[in-house]
């Protein structure tokens, strides 16, 4: 059942929250990626990436936040090889990682001891799609024929969203009642 | 105190983070299969466990047959012949020219059949055997295409029986059908590459004929010389996109900060923009609040004054008239000011969005009496 009280339209604040945190994403991993070696630097990437998103839905809490997280992170990270592809492949991969979670976000209403699992099952599978779009997209007989390592790549990745979502969430489990974060929920208001 | 649910909600969040960390440590764990972040759940001994089962299958059938030469049986050698046509069957599909293929193939096919010391071909007699007992119509066909190729192969051409032969054969086929789609791949990736350079303004001439040649070789079944074409082409291109880059720095350089950051400066003035928009309302707001502030303070030191004024002049008459109105002239003009500038300061202060407050002001602005319509 598509849960339609997450079809909000989108304020100035939310949309700054978004551009703040994909800016955060940038720098981050515009950093990891001067400092640690490529595979280090996919795997660490991926989890800012899936921590600042899942941060940002548990802020926002709309349709479409994750996705607008997605295209905007990746506009900024453009030119930066941290999850694999470069400019418009890195686009469209990201965009379907956005939509894959959107829609198990809008379908998948869960929560086990407060704990959102449609969140995190989206992030984890949102992170798994990433290297299969990316792959598919750069050469899909080379992905054939590293048909096993891809879906290793895949695996990890979905371990590495499930980390940062969770991660994500108990960090905003514990902001959620201070005075900037109840400020900004009750100013969209 | 924690409350007993989110202490459960606590633990099983330890445990999921627990869980994927060992996943993630499991699947980027390099040091026993050097495979670096990719391999380490599908393995290769999982691969092979299908392999193995076929070769033990196998390896009873050589028991019935006892027929064994430099370690090689006639089955392994037949195995590998089936795996050259494989090998063909796909190339074939795959569009790629297989004459060199299909030489070979021809070559390991006669080592097979071939003829002993005494010129006869044992082969021949295993080959009927297995038709009369095969029961799979496609493998029925192939042993039969093989019988013909014995039966039509001029006694000059014939070869020794050699299985080792057969296996080498075979595997060299197994070998160039790897390196053609190797280099199917290498191929489209260079061109991909030679025309994403093109489309920077990188010149790429030098590496063009390199890339032809490599095609060709490619077409032609040359597949050494077309790898080595592809190699010189890259480092070629390469090299065109190093000077380009060499240049277009050298061109960067050339003009100055302004000229060269313009998009950037645009970028970064309208984000701050964004950014302290809000910023610079809370100050103006403040600026605005400590300013009337001021000026409700100045109004009343003012009425003191003007008190003060007042009681030196009708009362303990210490100043004379011109004075008294001089001061109270100016006390006025002062009022008069301040009393313009509060309406601005407030209205800046009040939330626009606020129209609770907004209605109190138009409440507080009647004034004191407010005069009713009889009905």
């Amino acid at each position: 059942m598509i849960t339609i009280e997450s079809f909000k339209r989108f304020n100035l604040i939310d949309l700054l929250l978004i551009i703040l945190t994909a800016g955060l994403w940038f720098c981050l991993t515009s950093f990891i990626t001067h400092v640690a070696s490529p595979n280090m630097s996919y795997i660490f990437s991926l989890f800012i990436a899936a921590f600042l998103m899942s941060f940002t839905v548990n802020l926002v809490r709309k349709a479409g936040s994750a996705t607008l997280f997605y295209l905007i992170g990746g506009i900024f990270t453009y030119l930066i090889n941290d999850l694999g592809a470069l400019r418009s492949t890195k686009l469209i991969a990201l965009l379907f990682a956005g939509i894959v979670f959107e829609t198990i976000f809008l379908i998948l209403k869960l929560e086990l001891k407060n704990i959102p699992l449609d969140i995190i099952l989206g992030s984890a599978l949102s992170a798994a799609t990433i290297p299969i779009t990316t792959g598919l997209l750069l050469s899909s007989t080379v992905s054939y024929s590293w048909l096993f390592e891809l879906l290793n790549l895949s695996l990890l990745s979905f371990f590495i969203g499930v980390i940062g979502s969770v991660a994500s969430f108990i960090l905003w489990y514990n902001l959620r009642t201070t005075k900037i974060i109840m400020k900004y929920e009750y100013s969209r208001h | 105190m924690k409350n007993n649910n989110e202490q459960q909600m606590y633990q099983a969040c330890f445990i999921m983070i627990a869980l994927s960390l060992a996943g993630v440590l499991f699947l980027s764990h390099t040091s026993y299969h050097l495979t670096g972040i990719t391999g380490n759940v599908i393995l290769e001994e999982n691969i092979d466990k299908s392999s193995s089962l076929q070769l033990s299958k196998r390896n009873s059938l050589n028991q019935t047959f006892g027929i064994v030469l430099n370690n090689i049986t006639r089955e392994q050698a037949l195995h590998a012949l089936l795996q050259g046509e494989a090998d063909l069957e796909q190339m074939i599909n795959d569009n790629f020219s297989v004459l060199l293929i299909k030489d070979t193939l021809l070559l390991a096919k006669r080592s097979f059949i071939g003829v002993n010391i005494s010129g006869q071909s044992p082969a021949l007699k295993f080959i009927k055997l297995i038709i009369q007992q095969e029961k799979d119509s496609a493998q029925k066909k192939y042993f039969e295409s093989l019988l013909q190729t014995a039966e039509k192969t001029p006694v000059y051409e014939l070869r020794q029986l050699n299985y080792p032969d057969v296996l080498r054969l075979t595997q060299q086929i197994s070998l160039k059908k790897n390196q053609a789609y190797k280099l199917r791949d290498m191929l489209s990736l260079i061109d991909d590459k030679e025309k994403s350079y093109a489309v920077d303004s990188i010149n790429t001439s030098e590496a063009l004929p390199l890339i032809a040649e490599a095609k060709k070789a490619f077409a032609e079944e040359r597949y050494d010389d077309a790898e080595a074409k592809i190699d010189s082409a890259d480092i070629l291109l390469d090299k065109a996109s190093t000077e380009h880059t060499r240049v277009a720095e050298l061109l960067l350089f050339s003009k100055n900060f302004f000229q060269r950051n313009w998009l950037k400066l645009i970028a970064i003035l309208i984000i701050l923009l964004i950014l302290f928009y809000p910023l610079i309302k809370i100050i103006r707001n403040k600026y605005a609040q400590h300013k009337l502030d001021r000026l409700r303070a100045e109004v009343e030191s003012l009425s003191v004054l003007m008190k003060k004024t007042q009681q030196e002049y009708f009362i303990s008459k210490h100043i004379s008239e011109t004075t008294y109105h001089l001061r109270m002239e100016q006390y006025w003009r002062r009022l008069a000011r301040i009393k313009h500038a509060i309406p601005v300061l407030e209205a800046i202060i009040a939330d626009p969005k606020d129209t609770n407050a907004i209605s109190r002001k138009k409440q507080e602005q009647q004034g004191a009496l407010e005069v009713k319509i009889p009905k």
